[in-house]
This record gives structure tokens, sequence and C-alpha cells, in this order.
């Protein structure tokens, strides 16, 4: 159950060939943050803190032209950087 | 209703009274039919993955027409990013079906018609573009999928259509009405038609002032009067209606189909023509045809090669020669001829440019070294899966003997690989290995590889219209310093 007022939209690439596991990464983190940020599919219409844009690889392809945040877009590309994900995160909450 | 689910797809292919015909038999329901079923899964899931936010990046677009949301399947493509994303699209559904899931084919027709009426009307004062344009705007809002169709039986080859001793060898109108045209032939190995709602006719060559009848481009239902499909046979095919089928089809829920597909005196309201005597544009339509679906192979076989590759790193896997160095190295090379296909498919996308009609068009030569190479790579992806799965792949007994109570044992014991696999397994991906190579998803995966979307001669003639010799000898002339005053005059 998420209490806190923070949003944030998940946006994924479309995963042609993904190099990791694009909706595991998401579920760790959601795992993570489960009571403090509140993620869904992000919505056009909607207004997020937080873009978070999951691709599968380094060319970073998902499209996010017209979604709107206010505080910050966090891109994913690589399985490596879910510690630093999760730092930059923490800094907000 | 931009976006279809999969059952609302499903159940609308269920309204159509298609006229399939197989084993000399007409198809009294083909949604439900054993041997048609994994096809039409295959296309369904183009509409189940549009519904998932991990894809709907790739299999969804805006429409330039209506501004809505609708299936990159139905997308006239309006920036190089679209083109690109096409081929990632591809891979992911080759990924997803280890098939061929059809639906390129009518996306390809449509780009390539958009842009062709655009210019027929400009030279001739036609209104094919808006034909074309409400036409297709209906596809986009029902969802649709759309069968292709260019390739004409043909004949002797050596003859032009009016020259054939069978006119109807390249399908033509018979018969011209103030209210439309009606037209009669045929269409060989038409992709995915039993699972289209609709199909979009193209002339298959360039045409001459003579060909006037031939030079015919229209859509019509696929159930419409007059229209009627033969099934193609593939390899192994009859296994799918053996009973509790499963270990032995390779691939129990998707597949490909083709279906030798008639026009038997089809009338065609004049709405739906695109085309009609204009022969000076036939080659124009026919060459971006293929050029899109030559691009379209540089995403869906690799996608396929995806799998493939997989199945042969798990049958190593399974009987513990994954560590030798020959094994490794062959799954390399695997990989590295796939990649480059994919880099062909990425590449004659990128390259592309706007067309009139404002919709965008690949680099035809890249898009023809693409299919070129997806001519020949494929086939050596096969021959390396079929060299580390082994000859068990097509000498192992089949599934009702593994489930048989006497002899069953003996398979489990002496088909057994490394012991932390059961041999069930292993034959899995054995039997997924062959569904690919030389089973029914080869006709998808090498023969189409060859022919499909035009044989290799087709493209190498492209190449030598596109390479440009005379510039790559000029470049040579001035690295050598070739003085071209000092040759002798002859």
């Amino acid at each position: 159950m998420v209490s806190a007022g923070i949003t944030a939209g998940v946006k994924y690439c479309g995963g042609c060939n993904p190099r990791f596991d694009r909706g595991g990464f998401f579920a760790r983190l959601q795992d993570r943050f489960q009571d403090k940020i509140s993620f869904e599919a992000v919505r056009p219409e909607k207004r997020y803190d937080f873009l978070l844009v999951i691709s599968g690889c380094t060319s970073n392809c998902a499209d996010y032209t017209g979604l709107n945040y206010t505080k910050d877009i966090i891109f994913v590309t690589n399985e490596q950087s879910f510690e630093q994900v999760v730092e930059k995160l923490k800094e907000y909450l | 209703m931009p976006l279809m689910t999969r059952e609302e797809y499903i159940e609308s292919l269920r309204k159509l009274k298609l006229k399939v015909y197989m084993f000399g038999e007409l198809v009294e329901n083909p949604v439900d039919h054993p041997i048609i079923k994994p096809s039409m899964n295959s296309v369904a899931m183009t509409y189940e993955l549009a519904q998932h936010p991990e894809y709907e990046d790739l299999m969804t677009a805006t429409s330039n027409l209506t501004g809505n949301k609708i299936n990159r399947f139905a997308h006239l493509h309006q920036s190089t990013e679209d083109l690109i994303k096409k081929v990632k699209m591809q891979r992911l559904l080759g990924q997803q079906t280890a098939s061929c899931f059809q639906r390129c084919v009518g996306l390809d027709a449509a780009n390539a018609i958009y842009s062709t009426t655009y210019e027929i009307d400009k030279a001739h004062g036609t209104s094919y573009f808006e034909n074309f344009k409400k036409y297709w705007t209906m596809i986009q809002d029902k969802d649709y999928t759309v069968d292709g169709a260019m390739t004409d039986p043909k004949g002797d080859r050596s003859k032009n259509p009016t020259e054939q001793a069978d006119p109807d060898m390249y399908l033509r109108v018979v018969e011209r009405r103030p209210d439309g045209v009606v037209v009669r032939g045929a269409k060989v190995h038409q992709t995915g038609i039993v699972n289209s709602q609709e199909v979009i006719v193209m002339p298959t060559i360039s045409m001459r002032p003579e060909d006037k009848d031939y030079a015919i481009s229209f859509a019509v239902p696929t159930d419409a009067e007059g229209v009627f499909m033969i099934y193609g046979r593939q390899s192994c095919d009859t296994r799918k209606l053996e009973e509790g089928a499963d270990i032995d089809v390779g691939n129990k829920q998707f597949g490909g189909h083709e279906a030798l597909t008639i026009f038997e005196d089809v009338f065609v309201p004049n709405e739906r023509i695109f085309l009609n005597g204009e022969t000076e544009f036939a080659g124009m339509l026919v060459e971006r045809f293929a050029g899109y679906h030559r691009q379209s192979y540089g995403g869906c076989k690799v996608g396929v090669g995806d799998v493939l590759i997989g199945a042969a790193a798990l049958a190593a896997d399974y009987n513990g020669a994954n560590k030798a160095s020959h094994v490794k190295d062959k799954l390399i090379e695997m990989v590295h001829l796939n990649e480059t296909l994919y880099c062909t498919g990425i590449a004659c996308s990128s390259q592309g440019y706007p067309t009139e009609a404002g919709n965008y068009l690949i680099d035809l030569l890249l898009a023809n070294v693409c299919k070129q190479n997806i001519t020949r790579f494929p086939y050596e992806i096969t021959r390396l899966a079929e060299d580390i799965a082994g000859g068990l792949m097509v000498t192992m007994p089949a599934e009702q003997d593994f489930r048989h109570p006497k002899l069953g044992k003996y398979i489990d014991k002496y088909l057994q690989g490394i012991n932390s696999v059961s041999t069930e397994n292993r034959m899995r991906v054995l039997r997924l290995i062959e569904n690919i190579t030389l089973g029914t998803a080869a006709v998808g995966y090498r023969t189409e590889s060859m022919h499909g979307a035009g044989s290799p001669q087709a493209q190498r003639i492209m190449i030598a219209r596109q390479g440009n010799i005379e510039q790559k000898k000029e470049l040579a002339k001035k690295i050598a310093r070739i003085d071209e005053s000092q040759n002798k005059k002859k």
C-alpha cells in the first residue's frame, strides 16, 4: 500500500532485443520503494513527479516525448545501474 | 476502436465467411482448425503485445491520418525513427512467435500504395490517393489485418502478361463498369490471407502500355464474392492433426501460412481502386513494396534467428557439449550472422527519406542488400544449428512412443543427455530446431528467406541499378591519378 504522494510514470522501450529483464528490474525497484513511491505505466494525460524510462539497451529508444513530469526523468539502460537509480530516487524522498 | 484486443481480433475473424480449402475440402471453421490456428495465434500476438506497457512503444504509433493511437502494423511511416521501430517491432514478434507473423505484408503494401497513388494523381488527375486514404483510415480505425497480394502465377516467365497462352496468368480486369471493375486471376503464396479481414492486390511487375488491363491495384474483403483460397502445404504439417500433439510439432502455439488465392470474377467498386491502367506506375509500386518488404526481413528473420540460436545453445547445454570451443565458436558465428542481418535492416531504415506524399521510404540499395543477405545467412545459421543439435533432431522416436507404457522408459533412458535435464526437455528443444530448420516454420525461415519479397536475382538487379559503379570508377581514377588524356584514341 502506497501512502506517500510521490508518483512515477514508467515508460518502457518496445523490447526488440533487451539486454536485461526490464520487467524484473522494475519489479525490484517497485519492491524497494513500495510504501514511498507510487509507480504506474505512464499515461500521457497525467503529470508525475518522475518519469522512469526503462530501455533494454543503450540505444534508449523509448519515446517519451509529450510525457509530463515535474522533478526528474530517470533513464535505465542496463541492469548494473539499479543501485544508482535507487540512490537517485532516495534523494527526492 | 483503434486498438483491438487479441480476443476481439479472433472474434472478428469468426465473423468472416472465408472460403478456404485444404486437403480437397472446404474448411468449416478456419479459426479453430488445428493446422491453421497456430498461424492465427502469431497474428493475434501483434494485437496482444500492443496492449502491453513493455512493448507498446514499438507496437503502437500515432496515425498521421486521424491522430489516433494505432497498431504500428497499420502505420504510415512518418520518420526514419518510424522505419527503425518497424524493424525492431518485427524482431520482437519473431522472438515471441518463432514464426512468420504475417501482418507486415499489408503494412508494406499500404506504405507503397500511399506514396505511389499520390504521384499517380499528380500525373493523371485521378483520385486514387483519396481513395486509399479513406480505405486505410477504415483499416486503422478497425485495426484490421491486411494481406498484401502481389505475386501472380506468371506462367511462361519469358513472356509478358499479354503474351501468355492463358491470359489469366497475371491478374487482370475482365470487365469495366461505371461503378467499378471485375477482375480475374490468382495470387500465389499469400502469406496470412486466411488470418486477414482484407486483401490489397498489386501488380507484380513493371508494365508496358499494352498491359493496361493488368495494371490494377485494389482492395477487397477476404470473403468477397469470388475470392477463395487453397491452403498451402508445409513440411510436417499433419503432425498438428495427431492426437495430443505437443513435443513433435516443435512449436505448438505459433506458425505461419500461405495460400493460393483465386479471384474468380470479383467485383471491385471504384472507391477501392488505387491503380487502373496507368501502366507506367506499376513499376514504382512494385519497387516500393518490394523495398519495404526487403527491409522487413531484416527484423522478422532476425527475431526467429534469436530463437534458433537460443535453441542450439540449449541443445548444447542439454547434452554437455556447451563448453567445447567449437560449439562456442559456432554460436558466436550464428550471433554474428544474425546481427549482421539486423544491421542492414536498421541501416536501410535510418537512411530513409520522405516521399512526395509525406510518408517515409527506406534506402532502396541498402534494403536490397539486406534482403540479399537474408537469402544466405539464415541457411548458414540453420546449418550451424543442425551441426550443434546433432542427428538426433531427425532420428528420435515419436512423442507417442515416448508416452508409450513399454517403450517410453527406453527412450527416457537412452536419450538422456546431462543428468540434470529431463529427456523430455531435450526432445522439446531438438523438435523446435527441427521445426525451424526443416519443419513447418522452415517455410518462413528458409525458403521464404530465399524467395519472399523477391528471389535473389531480383535484389541483384536492384543493386546493379542503385550501386553506382560509375561513381566508384571515378573515385579509383582520382586516387590512382589516372589521366585519361593519355589513353589511346580508338
